[in-house]
């Protein structure tokens, strides 16, 4: 086994975030080599470790990172956007077709560029903020070569390997861009728009294709949860609700070998998103004395703005307040919980998981083993909801099944050596970790056919 | 794939400087991500010292308390919620 480093990229909705850590640290893990990257640079503001997945099209140039966000933020009202959510390309049937999409005129009033040149100049934009974050840690930037990797959800078709070359070859373009802009490309007025144009036609006619494996979002997540951890039962299923999807998975140990029951996989189309909307609702409900439509559309729109916060609020003390036109609002988790939307999908997400112990458990028997493990991961994890559903047991437990369930934060992020500083930021960084955490067996791919199937699948994604 | 060069590990005083380094970094994170509540709370504050009603100051309270729990969770201070707090002695 090498004495080198991985680096796994996960390229977020919102953010992108990245971690390195040594390649052999499955075997003999020391949570003080876990590196996760200043991928805004020293100087950023805000959370250094997230980089906004965002491309603005401004007048001459091209702007990428927080700078979009920024610019974007001034033209509110103009009709103008920024691309973001470009992460759902990832699980997409037809990425090359994608990628060809025409922009709308409010995302490039130019009509000169095409998603996909928006996403390969995003791309390389990430790759030298990577390279700037790994010259500027000190433990890293000796390294002269990273064993790379990107962290994904579960594919929609089964055609993992070709959907696979596509994004390798993208990076590979996107390394090659990096080349030839340098570091124009980190340079927060951006990048004239003949510019950008240029370095893009001479980066598509690059046949280079990035080494990199790809690790899905929940075997990274079974990775960071049971590393450096005497763990011998054989099944861990893993509850990953996200924005737009929930997954449930399984994977199975055998030995040193980790893969996925495909058998197990059922995705969800409710999620955090749709939980958001539930609570607008009830929200608007709450305040008959809005009325009129367009009154109701910006209490709406507050609601859906202020989500994040206001549910981060409900789930941890049960209940949370938004004020709008000087008039509190406060809603209970009991209210949610009592939501008929709300209760269709904690129906869904009970019968997935249900599904999920089933298979987990039949896979124990086999190994003569009763423990199942349970986690939950993603944005809702913490989430009272999900925490309960992690810990119900079997509906029919004739074989006596023992759910036992793992932390959202696993312990080794409290180790001394952080000082107490990555366990609140963890959440947000822990795919990228897991990812760069995960031994090579782990890694979807050719070695690993249990886990690009998917016939098994209940539900689909979009 | 091909395997990642050798690389030395770096020796203890190099690593804990390193180590220094980014626990300094990630607290910076967390900060950053606290500051926008604790500035949510300050708002809050003006507004409760301005409340002409109790129930305006009622509201205000609330929000000055969910902004102030937010912050501290964000900085990795996790508080009961007040209805669990333990009771006092009499």
């Amino acid at each position: 086994m090498s004495a080198g480093w991985t680096l796994c990229i996960d390229f977020g909705t919102a953010y992108s975030k990245a971690a390195a850590a040594p390649s052999d640290a499955w075997r003999s893990f020391d949570p003080g080599l876990v590196r996760p990257l200043t991928l805004g640079g020293d100087g950023a503001q805000g959370n250094a470790f997230l980089l906004e997945s965002a491309v603005f099209v401004d007048n001459e140039r091209i702007l990428l990172g927080p700078a979009a966000v920024a610019r974007a933020a001034e033209t509110t009202g103009a009709k103008r956007d920024a691309l973001r959510s470009f992460k759902t390309l990832l699980s997409v049937s037809d990425l090359d077709r994608a990628l060809n999409t025409a922009l709308p005129i409010s995302i490039d009033p130019h009509r000169q560029f095409s998603m996909g040149d928006l996403i390969l100049l995003y791309l390389g934009y990430l790759t030298a903020s990577i390279d700037r974050a790994v010259a500027a840690d000190p433990m890293l930037s000796g390294v002269t070569d990273f064993e790379r990797r990107y962290a994904a959800p579960a594919w929609r078709s089964g055609d993992s390997a070709g959907l696979h070359s596509i994004v390798t070859r993208l990076f590979g373009q996107a390394e090659t861009l990096r080349d030839i802009l340098s570091d124009v490309l980190l340079s927060p007025s951006g990048i004239l728009l003949g510019d950008a144009r240029k370095a893009l036609d001479r980066a598509y006619a690059s046949k280079h294709l990035a080494d990199m494996g790809l690790i899905y979002e929940a075997t990274a997540a079974g990775a960071y949860s049971s590393i450096g951890l005497d763990i011998d039962a054989p099944a861990l299923l893993i509850v990953d609700m996200g924005a737009g999807t929930t997954d449930i998975a399984v994977l199975a140990r055998a030995g040193a070998r980790v893969e996925e029951l495909s058998d197990a996989r059922v995705t969800i189309k409710q999620a955090g998103d749709y939980v958001d909307r539930v609570l607008a609702n009830l929200i608007l409900a709450r305040n008959p004395r809005v009325k009129t439509a367009a009154a109701q559309g910006v209490l709406w729109r507050e609601a859906i703005a202020a989500m994040r916060d206001f549910k981060e609020s409900l789930f941890a003390e049960g209940r949370a307040g938004l004020r709008h036109d000087g008039r509190l609002t406060i809603i209970t988790l009991k209210e949610l919980e009592r939501a008929k939307d709300f209760r269709a999908f904690r129906d869904a997400l009970e019968n997935a998981y249900q599904h999920g112990v089933e298979v987990a458990r039949t896979y124990a028997a086999l190994h003569g083993r009763r423990e199942v493990q349970t986690i939950a991961v993603g944005g809702g994890a913490a989430a009272p909801f999900i925490q309960a559903l992690v810990r119900q047991k079997p509906r029919r437990n004739a074989g006596k099944v023992q759910i036992v369930p793992r932390p959202p934060t696993p312990s080794w992020v409290h180790a001394k050596g952080f000082r107490g500083n990555l366990a609140p930021v963890f959440p947000q960084l822990s795919i990228a970790i897991g990812g760069a955490l995960a031994p090579q067996d782990m890694l979807a791919s050719a070695a690993n056919p249990a886990a690009d199937g998917r016939s098994g699948s209940l539900a689909v994604r979009d | 794939m091909p395997r990642a060069k050798k690389v030395k590990q770096p020796s203890a005083a190099p690593k804990r400087a390193a180590q220094a380094r980014l626990a300094d970094a990630l607290a910076g994170a967390a900060w950053a991500e606290a500051d926008a509540a604790l500035a949510e709370a300050l708002t809050e504050f003006n507004t409760l010292s301005a409340a002409k009603t109790a129930a305006a100051r009622k509201d205000a309270m609330f929000l000055l308390g969910q902004a102030l729990q937010r912050a501290a969770r964000k900085r990795g201070l996790g508080q009961a919620p007040a209805k669990r707090a333990p009771r006092r002695r009499k």
